[in-house]
Parts: structure tokens; C-alpha cells; sequence
């Protein structure tokens, strides 16, 4: 299972990179997420998969059992970086937008000169 | 629609001890804005709701810069929480912590929002 | 000390801001305040030669041990009495020399603060200290060099100064660097009186000398000195004779106690030496510029001074001494009447210069003496050098006796060369143009005093014994001070014979010296000057090259770069490790085999595999929120309830956004042709097995529970709350939380900022 996810993150991060290398925006864009999401997985699994249970603590409970839950570290790290992709990408996707109505082009690699901008 | 704010308001409040959370909260509501907005238009969401989204996102991070800040009145670090004992119902304990949440739903709304706002303006 | 640097420093500042309006007045305290400079250092002399070192140190920042630290002995008193002395010379002749010139002020300037680097780096102690000072001289020089900036050769010139000195910097700078390390000591106070036996670390060595080398136009880095002729005179005659190019001796000088017994030491010195002597002197015969054969005979001065200090023993090094300050005296001298000459006449060209003397007396006056000097004969100071250098050479070996005779060879040369000047120059043609009148006071009284002071110093030079040895003795390690026996006379003795025979050999040469122009012209020197432009072109042609491969300007190729070379780092660290062979597939202790896995697992699978094969926006789009809502539903059999939400949500906003967008381009929007899709595949398809491989090798560890057990138990009692991600997000880690807040923020300013642009489209 694990090992199953860890060669799903894998290919998510052929898939992205295989996008973002596509001079299209369209691909472009859709590579960017894809590899958000292979990151936030690499730092989940990264993080180990450990525990079945929730992090959730009761102030009551004298012993907590700690071994069964997940680790939190990741957890809180993946929170953060999947809002900042939420940014990324819709910066991404409106500068991408924006560059098609400048240059009227949605081809990469026609954006050489600087200068035609 | 005040169906998802205030299903937002619950989970931003809820959220110091069971999921849900500021992010969550505010995302909650964005979304409701969001399709209210591809309904009827930028306008009259605007209208309706009387959002300023720049003034919402500064708000919140004031608010939240307040809550860091605050401790230092307070002989403590910067960022260090500050817990009252005051309880209220739904809300929870009031403390820096929660300030801090709230700063952050109000600026990740406003955010979204001003995102949205623009690209759908446009 | 440090109050002298200050002085000159803000000296400099004063030049820059001031000039302008009260050009005479500045220029004169100017050159005052720097003869002051002298007057407090000549006050160090009686400690010095009591045999006292004087450290002063000025606390900068003490926990790197980077102190501003000064180290005043023999050595470094005589050259800061040098430079001082002759900084005061020089901006006294440079306030009439540089009289209408529109950028004057940056041209003292730049001189001042070349004085207070040249001052700095004789004084400091420590090695970072001396090595800054050591790059102030290299800037300020090629500042100078190219002052003329109207003309492209000056500007080359100083180009090239600047490469040739700031290359030997570098070297210096790790040199400098390993000889501290070595000793554990950037103090040379502490590293000359440590025990610490650098001798026979050939890479410290080597690389000090290739920037002293460098410095000190030293074959084969000598081409710059003549083409940095091209500086005005007062900068040829401080920077390029007297001081800055001494820098290097000064500091083969002072490292000569702890390398002196190494034999690639010596025996570099005196290859390099030897050579540049020789070239230095061919040369010199060649040129008809006036400046230009001055600094060929400083390369060849500087060599025989390097060769000298080569051989190591007491004579070589006092007899070297001595002649560094002839030889500082009479070309500064001869620089100055150069200038004056061609400020006149507006020629240097030796062939073209009419009888000077009977226009330009004084200059005429100074200009002779100094040729006297440097021919070496009586009562000047360089008589006295000749002899001692002469007495040292011809009691010591087979070595000895060669360089010797290369270095008779080369003083008849001079004298040849002194003769050529003084006789052709100044006393032989009649031809008297009318114009032509002498300089005034301020710029023939500093010439006419360097001059003088070479014949006070010979006539007087027993006064100074004292003064001598004890810079002498700051070069050996040798603890006892040997005398030195400075008296003009010494009888008929070896010495004197070689003198006579040299004199006799100049003057034949002079006579026949349009044979032996002939003969050197013949004899193809390499040119050096060449080979620096070629290796330079070369520099250049291979920067293009790898730009235009690096940055194309495709930016699909940018990211193939980029991403290429990740993936060979990581393979290479991967393998490295040898990672690879710890995996262990240990299906059986998979503990998370259960059914809802599964079903989000494949789902993702699906919606990537759609996605790339799919070529409609819309379903793009739409197999893209598919994998989204997978990795969320994951998230979610994983216990992360927090992420899961959040994913989920997010998926949608992004979804709506990009929906937006996309319903606003044109609906004829097509993919652009992809060509060599199995490079872009290969890449990739590498780059994902790396990562699957890196994250199946980090799976193999138990991670370390330290920090999830810290969270998970201070959760309540110090977060007050249950959920502990989010206890972490707000409390825990809040400040994490509120750069995340500030990021978000600024996209959406930044999203506005790029919607609100006007379609105007120059406004980029």
C-alpha cells in the first residue's frame, strides 16, 4: 500500500514535469499542479505513515496513546504549502492568462525576446 | 449563502479542538461568495454582501499581527499565546490563539475573494 | 596608525567634493598633510632601530577575530616612510600637472586613497587586512591607469592592469588564506615568530608568489607595466615605479623569513627574477617612448630586486634594500621630468624631442641627476647599492657568479640607457623650438628634490646605517644583526673592478648602440601582450558559448537544464549513498492494505493518465480536479482530516478559477506542436522513478518520534486545544502561518496588479 503510493507520487511527479516541460500554458499550468500535489504527498509519506488515528488529544485522558496516532508535523507543513500552491497557481494561471492577451501567443517557446513583449 | 457563512464562522470557531480551522473556515466561505458570484455577477455580490475584499485581507492581517504582537504587552515572546479564562459558548476560549484564527479567516477570505473578483471582472 | 589611514581616507574624500573650488589651496595642505604623515612616522625610527615591534590593534569584530590590527617594524616603516615621503612629492607635482584638467578631483582622489591602501597595506597585520588593502591598490591603479577615459588605448590599459593584478590577487587571497590556516594565525606577527615550518608547501608558495609576481609586473605577467604608461606621469611615477609595483617585493620581503630556506622559494625568485630582468632591459633598448622605456627598466629593477632577495644571504638582501630605494628615487624622479617633458614639448617620443635642456633647466637639471643614479655612478646612492649588490654576488658559488654577470650586463645597459637619455635628451640636439619653456615651480622642485635626496643619502648614507639594518634584519630569521657598511669608498677591492668594467661596457655599448638595437630587434621576444588578448578573447568566446547554451531564451529549454541537472545530483547522491540496495519491499508488514486505500490510489491513477493523454482543455481540467479530489480522499484514509478539507476545498476554488479563465480564451485556441516529445518523456519519466526510489529509501526509517511526541503532549496542556495540526498551525508554528497569510496576500495583489495593467501593452 505504501509502497504503492510512494510509486503513485512518483509517477505524479513524472506526470507534472512531463506537463510542465510542454510549451503550451495550458499544460504549463495543469504540470504546476500536478506538482504541488506530488509534493505535499512526498512530505506526507516522507513524514512516514505511521499511526491509525487522528491527532486528536483529550484534555482528560491521563494516557494518551500516541503510537497509534499520525504525526503532525507533516500534516501541519502540507496545510501550509497547499494554500501557498492555492496561490501559486492562481498567480500562475492569471500571468499565463495575461501573457496569451500581450503576445497572442500560448507557445513558450515564442516568448524569446524580451524586447517583443 | 448564510447557510455556508455561518457553516464557516462553525468550523473556524471549532476548529482549536476538533477540524476545521481559519484556513478552512475561510475557504468555506469563499467558495459560497464564489458561486454566488458566477450566479449573479460580481455586482451584486458585492452589493449584497458589502465586501471590500483589500479591507477585508488587511483587516485580517492586522488582526492577526495584533494577536502576535499582543504578547509582548504582556511580558511574554513574540507569538506567545495569552489564554483568559472567559468561556463562551461556541466560541470556545477567548485568547490570542483565537484572534489570531480569525485574522487569518478574514485575510485568506479577502484573498480568495480579490482573486476571484478580478479574474471573473475582467 | 589607524588615525593615519583615517586622515588620508577623508583626505581623499576632501579631493573629491572640494577640488573644484579650492583646488591650490587643498592640493598644497594636501601634500603637507601627507609630509606630516612622514614626519610622525620618522618619529617611529628611533624605537625601530632600538630594536621595539609595535602592534596596535583596533577591536572590530572580536568573536570572528577580525580585528583591525597594525604591525609596525623595520620593513614596515621604510616602506610606509616610502610612500609617505613620496605621496607628499607627488601631490605637491600633481597640483601643477593636473592644473585645468575638468575631472581633477577624482584624480586626487583616486591618488589619495591609493596612498592610504599603499600606507594600509604595508602597516597591516592581518592577512584579510592586508589582503583588502592589497585590491584598494589594484582598483585605485586601474582607476588611474584609465583616468584619460576619452582614449580607448587607456582605458585598455587599465583593463588590462586590473585583470592581470586582481588574477594574481586572487591567487594571493588563497595563499594568504592556507598560510593562515596552516598556522592557525591570520596575525603575520604571530605566523612570523610561530614554529610553524611552511617551508615545502609548494601551493602557498607558488600561489603567494604568482600574486606578488602579478603586482610586480614580473615575467611572464610584465606586459601591463608598459601599456599602463598610458596613466598621467604623476601616476607613473608614484604608482608604477616607486610604490604600488613594490608592493609585491614588499611582500616577498616580509614573508622571506618564513619562506627563505624553501628551495622552490629561492630558486623561483631567482628564475622569475633573472628573466624579467633580462626582458625588462631588452626591452628598454628597444623603446623610443620615453615612459615606456622607463618602465621596462622598472621590470627589470624589480627582477634583479627579486632575484636578489632569491639568494637570501645578508649582502643580497641589504645590497636589495638599499636599491629599492635608489631605484624608487631616481625613476620617480625621472617620471616626474617625463611628464613635465611631455606636458611641454606633447611628445614622449625619444627621436622627436628636441634639446630639452637649454628650455627646461631645472627639469633638465633633475632629469640628469636622476640618469647619474641610475647609471650608478658616485656619489649617488645607487653607486653605494651597485657596490654592495656587487660585493655579495661575486663571494657567493656558481649561481651567483652567472647572475652576476646577467646583472653586469644589465647595469651596463642602464648605463648605456642613462647615457642615451641624459646625452641625446637633453645636451646633443640644438634644435631649440621657441615655444617651449620650463614647468613651473611645483612641477620641476618635487623631481629636482627626489634627485637631490639620492645624492644626500649617498653622501650622508653612513648616518642611516642604523636605520638599514634594522630593516634588514625584519627580513631573515636570524635574530643577530648584521652591520652594513654604507661609506662610499672602499678602496680598490673586487667591487670596484666590476664597477669600472661595467661603466667601460655602458659606455661601449652607447657607442655602439645602433648595432645593438638592431641585434635586439632581431632577437623575437614573445609577446606577452599577445597571449594576455588571446586568452582573453578566449575567456570571452567560451562565456558566449555557455550562455547562449545555458539561456537561450526557449524556456521549456531552461527547465529541461534545471531539471536535468537535479536529477543527475540526485542520482549521483542516491547512488552515492548506495540507497538504493537498503530498500526492502516488505509487503507483508503493510499495515494499510485495506480497501478504501485503494480506491483514491486509483482514481489519481486515472485522472493523471487522462490528463496526459487528454488534449481538450476542458477535460484536462477536469481530470485535473479528479486527481485533486483523489489526494484529498487520501489524505483523508491517511488521518489527516485537517489536510483533507482543505484539499478538498481547495480543488474547487482552483477548479472555479482556472474554469473562469479558461472560458475567457479563445475557443480556436489550439496546442502548439511538440517536437522531440521522447526527450521531454525521458526526463521525466526519470525524474519520477528517482523520487518513488528516494521516497521507497526513506521509508525504510523509523522516523524520529522526538517532535510528534513533543506536539502531540503539549497540545492541551500548553495550546489549550484537542486538534493538534491546528494547534500547531496557530500556536505552535504561527509565525509559519502568518508568512503563509502575507504570501497569499501578495499573490492576490499581485493577481490584481496583472489584471488591472492596461491592455496599452508599452507599459511593461
Amino acid at each position: 500500500m505504501i509502497i504503492g503510493i510512494s510509486v503513485l507520487t512518483g509517477f505524479l511527479f513524472a506526470a507534472g514535469l512531463y506537463l510542465l516541460l510542454h510549451k503550451s500554458f495550458m499544460k504549463l499550468i495543469a504540470g504546476v499542479i500536478m506538482f504541488g500535489n506530488a509534493c505535499n504527498l512526498f512530505l506526507l509519506i516522507a513524514g512516514g505513515l505511521v499511526g491509525s488515528q487522528p491527532v486528536f488529544v483529550s484534555g482528560n485522558d491521563e494516557a494518551l496513546p500516541i503510537d497509534n496516532m499520525a504525526d503532525p508535523v507533516p500534516q501541519a507543513f502540507i496545510l501550509t504549502a497547499i494554500v501557498i500552491s492555492l496561490g501559486v497557481q492562481a498567480f500562475v494561471i492569471v500571468l499565463l492568462k495575461r501573457v496569451y492577451q500581450t503576445s497572442n501567443t500560448n507557445d513558450l517557446d515564442t516568448l524569446t525576446n524580451t524586447d517583443d513583449v | 449563502m448564510p447557510i455556508f457563512l455561518a457553516y464557516s464562522l462553525y468550523l473556524l470557531f471549532r476548529g482549536h479542538n476538533n477540524p476545521g480551522g481559519g484556513f478552512i473556515g475561510a475557504l468555506v466561505l469563499s467558495i459560497g461568495l464564489v458561486f454566488h458570484m458566477i450566479a449573479f455577477g460580481v455586482p451584486a455580490t458585492r452589493r449584497i454582501y458589502k465586501i471590500n475584499t483589500m479591507v477585508l485581507t488587511s483587516v485580517g492581517l492586522l488582526i492577526s499581527s495584533l494577536a502576535a504582537v499582543s504578547s509582548l504587552f504582556f511580558e511574554g515572546v513574540f507569538f506567545e499565546a495569552i489564554w483568559t479564562d472567559i468561556h463562551i459558548v461556541g466560541l470556545g476560549t477567548l485568547s490570542s490563539v483565537l484572534m489570531f484564527d480569525v485574522g487569518v479567516y478574514l485575510a485568506v477570505t479577502g484573498s480568495i475573494l480579490k482573486i476571484a473578483f478580478s479574474i471573473f471582472n475582467e | 596608525m589607524a588615525s593615519v589611514l583615517l586622515v588620508i581616507f577623508l583626505l581623499s574624500f576632501l579631493f573629491l567634493f572640494l577640488y573644484k573650488y579650492i583646488p591650490n589651496i587643498l592640493g598644497f595642505s594636501g601634500a603637507f598633510v601627507v609630509l606630516g604623515i612622514f614626519l610622525y612616522f620618522t618619529g617611529y625610527i628611533q624605537p625601530i632601530i632600538r630594536g621595539e615591534k609595535i602592534i596596535e590593534e583596533t577591536v572590530w569584530v572580536p568573536t570572528l577575530g577580525m580585528n583591525i590590527r597594525f604591525y609596525l617594524d623595520g620593513l614596515s616603516l621604510f616602506f610606509a616612510l616610502l610612500v609617505s615621503l613620496f605621496g607628499s612629492f607627488i601631490l605637491l607635482y600633481a597640483i601643477g600637472y593636473m592644473r585645468g584638467h575638468d575631472k581633477a578631483n577624482r584624480f586626487f582622489c583616486y591618488l589619495t586613497i591609493f596612498m592610504g591602501s599603499m600606507i594600509g597595506l604595508v602597516l597591516s597585520d592581518h592577512l584579510v587586512l592586508l589582503y583588502v588593502f592589497w585590491e584598494i591598490t589594484s582598483i585605485s591603479s586601474y582607476f588611474l591607469i584609465s583616468y584619460n577615459n576619452h582614449s580607448k588605448k587607456a582605458r585598455k590599459a587599465g583593463m588590462q592592469a586590473l585583470l592581470t593584478t586582481s588574477f594574481g590577487g586572487l591567487a594571493l587571497f588563497a595563499g594568504l588564506l592556507l598560510m593562515a590556516h596552516n598556522c592557525q594565525s591570520f596575525h603575520l606577527s604571530t605566523i612570523l615568530q610561530s614554529e610553524h615550518n611552511l617551508a615545502g608547501s609548494g601551493t602557498i608558495i607558488s600561489l603567494i608568489l604568482i600574486g606578488c609576481f602579478t603586482k610586480s609586473a614580473q615575467f611572464p605577467f610584465h606586459f601591463w607595466l608598459p601599456n599602463a604608461m598610458e596613466a598621467p606621469s604623476p601616476v607613473s611615477a608614484y604608482l608604477h615605479s616607486a610604490t604600488m609595483v613594490k608592493a609585491g617585493i614588499f611582500l616577498i620581503m616580509r614573508l622571506n623569513p618564513i619562506f627563505g630556506d624553501d628551495s622552490l622559494w629561492q630558486s623561483s625568485l631567482l628564475a622569475i627574477g633573472t628573466i624579467s630582468m633580462l626582458i625588462g632591459m631588452f626591452k628598454a633598448t628597444k623603446l623610443y617612448d620615453m615612459k615606456g622605456v622607463l618602465a621596462s627598466i622598472t621590470i627589470s629593477t624589480l627582477g634583479a630586486l627579486i632575484a636578489m632577495i632569491g639568494f637570501g644571504y645578508e649582502r643580497a638582501l641589504q645590497g636589495a634594500v638599499i636599491y629599492l630605494l635608489v631605484h624608487a628615487l631616481y625613476k620617480a624622479a625621472l617620471f616626474l621630468a617625463a611628464g613635465n617633458i611631455d606636458k611641454q614639448a606633447k611628445t614622449r617620443d625619444l627621436r622627436k624631442l628636441p634639446a630639452v635642456f637649454r628650455a627646461m633647466p631645472y627639469t633638465g637639471l633633475a632629469a640628469l641627476l636622476a640618469c647619474l643614479a641610475l647609471a650608478g655612478l658616485p656619489p649617488f646612492l645607487g653607486y653605494i647599492a651597485k657596490e654592495i649588490l656587487y660585493e655579495a654576488l661575486s663571494e657567493n658559488g656558481w649561481q651567483a657568479g652567472l647572475f652576476l654577470a646577467a646583472f653586469i650586463l644589465t647595469n651596463a645597459m642602464y648605463f648605456m640607457l642613462a647615457l642615451k637619455l641624459s646625452w641625446g635628451l637633453f645636451l646633443g640636439h640644438s634644435v631649440l623650438p621657441n615655444k617651449i619653456h620650463d614647468v613651473g615651480f611645483v612641477m620641476w622642485f618635487p623631481a629636482m628634490l627626489l634627485a637631490l635626496i639620492g645624492i644626500i643619502l649617498g653622501l650622508g648614507a653612513a648616518y642611516f646605517e642604523p636605520f638599514f639594518v634594522s630593516v634588514v634584519s625584519a627580513l631573515t630569521k636570524r635574530s643577530d644583526r648584521v652591520e652594513i657598511d654604507l661609506s662610499l669608498w672602499h678602496g680598490i677591492n673586487i667591487s670596484f673592478i666590476l664597477t669600472v668594467i661595467t661603466w667601460l661596457a655602458g659606455f661601449l655599448l652607447y657607442v655602439k648602440r645602433d648595432r645593438l638595437v638592431l641585434a635586439i630587434n632581431k632577437l623575437k621576444l614573445l609577446s606577452f601582450d599577445r597571449g594576455y588578448r588571446s586568452i582573453l578573447a578566449y575567456i570571452r568566446s567560451a562565456a558566449l558559448f555557455l550562455t547562449r547554451f545555458l539561456q537561450s531564451g526557449f524556456l521549456t529549454r531552461y527547465l529541461k537544464v534545471i531539471f536535468g541537472m537535479l536529477i543527475v545530483l540526485l542520482a549521483w547522491t542516491y547512488i552515492e549513498g548506495g540507497l538504493f540496495s537498503e530498500i526492502r519491499l516488505d509487503l507483508e508488514g503493510d499495515s494499510f492494505s485495506n480497501i478504501y486505500g485503494f480506491f483514491p490510489l486509483l482514481l489519481i491513477f486515472i485522472g493523471t493518465v487522462f490528463v496526459l493523454k487528454s488534449s481538450s482543455r476542458l477535460r484536462i481540467l477536469v481530470c485535473l480536479s479528479l486527481v485533486g479530489y483523489g489526494i484529498a480522499l487520501l489524505y483523508a484514509v491517511y488521518n489527516a482530516p485537517d489536510v483533507s478539507m482543505t484539499q478538498f476545498l481547495v480543488e474547487t476554488i482552483t477548479l472555479v478559477i482556472f474554469a473562469i479563465v479558461l472560458n475567457r480564451l479563445p475557443k480556436s485556441l489550439r496546442f502548439p506542436l511538440e517536437a522531440r516529445k521522447i526527450l521531454i518523456a525521458g526526463i521525466s519519466a526519470t525524474f519520477g522513478i528517482i523520487m518513488a526510489l528516494v521516497l521507497l529509501s526513506l521509508l525504510q526509517y523509523e522516523p524520529n518520534p522526538a517532535m510528534k511526541d513533543f506536539y502531540i503532549q503539549q497540545s492541551f496542556p500548553k495550546g489549550h486545544g484537542e486538534n493538534v495540526v491546528n494547534v500547531m498551525l496557530v500556536d505552535f508554528r504561527a509565525f509559519d502561518t502568518f508568512g503563509e497569510m502575507a504570501v497569499l496576500s501578495m499573490t492576490a495583489l499581485g493577481v490584481v496588479a496583472l489584471i488591472n495593467l492596461t491592455s496599452g501593452e508599452d507599459r511593461f
